[in-house]
């Protein structure tokens, strides 16, 4: 549904994107994931029309994404990553206009959204909070029921009862059969609803990988503070890789086998247990660190 | 053409547009109001007559003030006029299109279904709708300020009519560079910063060609030789080809500008 093809995108101050070959397929979540300034919006704003690329090719259901844009708006709901409003209305009159501009007739989808993410879209724009702007940007992008989602960063300004409901809204769209290409910088949201995961550094894609197969590769760090010092021995001999070891505290590192490891710790004296999320790097470092010993050995 | 995004539009300028069509009008009215005790100044008259020709021609008296449109051409539409439209034209032609693509919301505008060519037509459009109402609005107060506040002055009504218009018509053709460089500046206070400059240009250039035969010349260079104000008083001025000319220079401007922003590149 999605293609760039060798797509190269330079500015002036050397950033960019390079040679960037992509394919997001139809009824597929595929989840953009690079530090700032590593080309993700560059991407979207190419498959937006908003900059033509300086070579390749980006499409859209076989259309050009600079020559075709306007077609390619008609099915396409776009969330920019820098949110700016025209000054002077409300959020209704804003979403009127882009009705208008739409020629939706129906505001059932629209009500149903603004009811689902609490907020009074009547309030002036300029009185809105960060995440009421998101929220309406949200409904703006979703409240024609597109079949190509483009979300630059959707969750950021949104509390995380919010983020929860975006989240479930996707997986409704994606349920629909849309096909979503989202950029985040947090692995968790991108674990949950995307089914590939592609990560951008420096304007290039350094890895395209499956969800499933980064989470079964994923490792844990749990922190668990025993009672009993002897336990420590114990979680050891059941063959768990013991990182750091500070009296009856330990990091004690996991992957993928969490049964195993929970029945060990049935059988200890457990004073207090808990795990912090690997972020994208770590993922990513760890990943890579496993394949590439699998592929020694 | 998109009618939802010209209602819009129009909607978030109507506060601008009435601010400029009200103080010109009550501008224009106090200029009217103050004509008989002008008029019946004799001493003002003869010091008129005394000056140089030159001179006049840059205050913009050649005739005195024996006929109401002399003294409106000379006192209102030489200068006034000339400084409120001109801030009027150009900070709204910015508004409409540097302003949406440096503040960023131009993408909600071009994540829809309408093209770049057809949002900058529908923002011209709503350009050409307010100065033509501002214009057509100081026309009609400039009519009803001389009916009630100097019955008595002569007035032709006819030369002032046209005098409005070909202001109007000018006004369209500093809207339409306002408008053009709004599509091709980095960002709004370039394109303001150029247009208010390129303005100002113009008017210099026009009344330092009026000092001198030697620099006559320079009349050619500016687009304000088109507004003579005296010139359409007297019945001098070539409307027949003054008009056409700014309605065309006017659209050139509009195309042009409808091009370059499709061409545009944006991180929006």
């Amino acid at each position: 549904m999605i293609h760039l093809h060798q797509v190269t995108k330079r500015f002036a101050n050397g950033r960019g994107i390079a040679d960037l070959t992509l394919e997001v397929r139809q009824g597929e979540t595929l989840g953009y994931l690079g530090p700032n300034g590593a080309g993700k919006s560059t991407t979207l704003r190419i498959l937006m029309g908003f900059l033509k690329p300086d070579a390749g090719q980006a499409t859209i259901a076989g259309l050009d994404c600079w020559r075709d844009a306007p077609r390619i708006q008609a099915r396409t709901g776009y969330l920019p990553g820098e949110i700016s409003f025209p000054e002077g209305l409300n959020g209704l009159e804003f979403l009127d206009l882009v009705a208008g501009m739409r020629h939706l007739r129906g505001t059932a989808r629209r009500d149903e959204l603004i009811h689902r993410f609490e907020f009074n879209a009547r309030t002036p724009i300029r009185k809105m909070s960060k995440g009421m702007k998101q929220k309406l940007a949200i409904v703006a992008a979703f409240m024609h029921e597109p079949e190509v989602l483009i979300l630059d960063e959707p969750t950021s300004g949104l509390d995380p009862l919010m983020q929860q409901r975006f989240l479930e809204l996707l997986e409704e769209e994606r349920q629909r059969g849309a096909t979503i290409l989202m950029s985040s910088h947090q692995f968790p949201e991108v674990e949950r609803v995307c089914d590939r995961v592609g990560i951008l550094k420096d304007g290039r894609l350094m890895a395209l990988e499956d969800v499933q197969d980064l989470r079964s590769a994923q490792r844990r760090v749990f922190t668990v503070v025993f009672k009993d010092p002897h336990d420590v021995s114990r979680v050891e001999r059941a063959g768990f890789h013991v990182t750091k070891a500070r009296g009856n505290e330990v990091d004690v590192e996991v992957r993928g086998d969490y049964n195993a490891f929970l029945r060990t710790l049935a059988q200890c004296d457990v004073a207090n247990l808990s795990t912090r999320e690997l972020d994208l790097e770590e993922v990513f470092m760890h990943y890579y660190a496993e394949t590439r010993t699998e592929v020694r050995s | 053409m998109s009618a939802a995004l010209f209602r819009t539009s129009i909607k978030m300028h109507a506060q601008t547009l009435l601010s400029f069509a009200v103080g010109t009008a009550a501008y224009l009215w106090l200029f009217i109001w103050a004509y008989p005790f002008l008029a019946k100044s004799s001493a003002l008259n003869n010091l008129l007559k005394d000056l140089p020709q030159g001179f006049l021609q840059i205050i913009g008296y050649q005739a005195g003030v024996s006929q109401m449109n002399e003294y409106l051409a000379g006192e209102f539409y030489g200068l006034v006029y000339i400084v409120i439209l001109s801030i009027y034209v150009i900070t709204t032609s910015t508004r409409l299109m540097a302003h949406p693509i440096d503040r960023g919301w131009m993408s909600c505008l071009l994540s829809t279904p309408v093209s770049r060519v057809q949002v900058a037509l529908t923002q011209t459009a709503v350009l050409i709708l307010g100065v033509v109402l501002v214009v057509a609005l100081t026309t009609v107060a400039g009519i009803l300020g001389v009916h009630w506040l100097a019955p008595d002055a002569p007035f032709d009504v006819r030369r002032f009519v046209e005098m409005n218009a070909v202001a109007g018509l000018m006004f369209l053709t500093v809207g339409g560079y306002g408008f053009a460089l709004s599509c091709v500046c980095p960002d709004e206070r370039t394109a303001v910063g150029i247009s208010a400059a390129l303005t100002v240009v113009f008017f210099a250039t026009k009344t330092v060609s009026a000092l001198d035969d030697h620099v006559s010349w320079m009349k050619y260079l500016s687009l304000f030789t088109a507004f003579d104000p005296q010139g359409i008083t007297h019945g001098h001025a070539h409307l027949s080809v003054i008009c056409p000319a700014l309605i065309a220079a006017a659209a050139l401007l509009f195309a042009f500008a409808a091009l370059a922003f499709r061409r545009r590149q944006m991180a929006l």
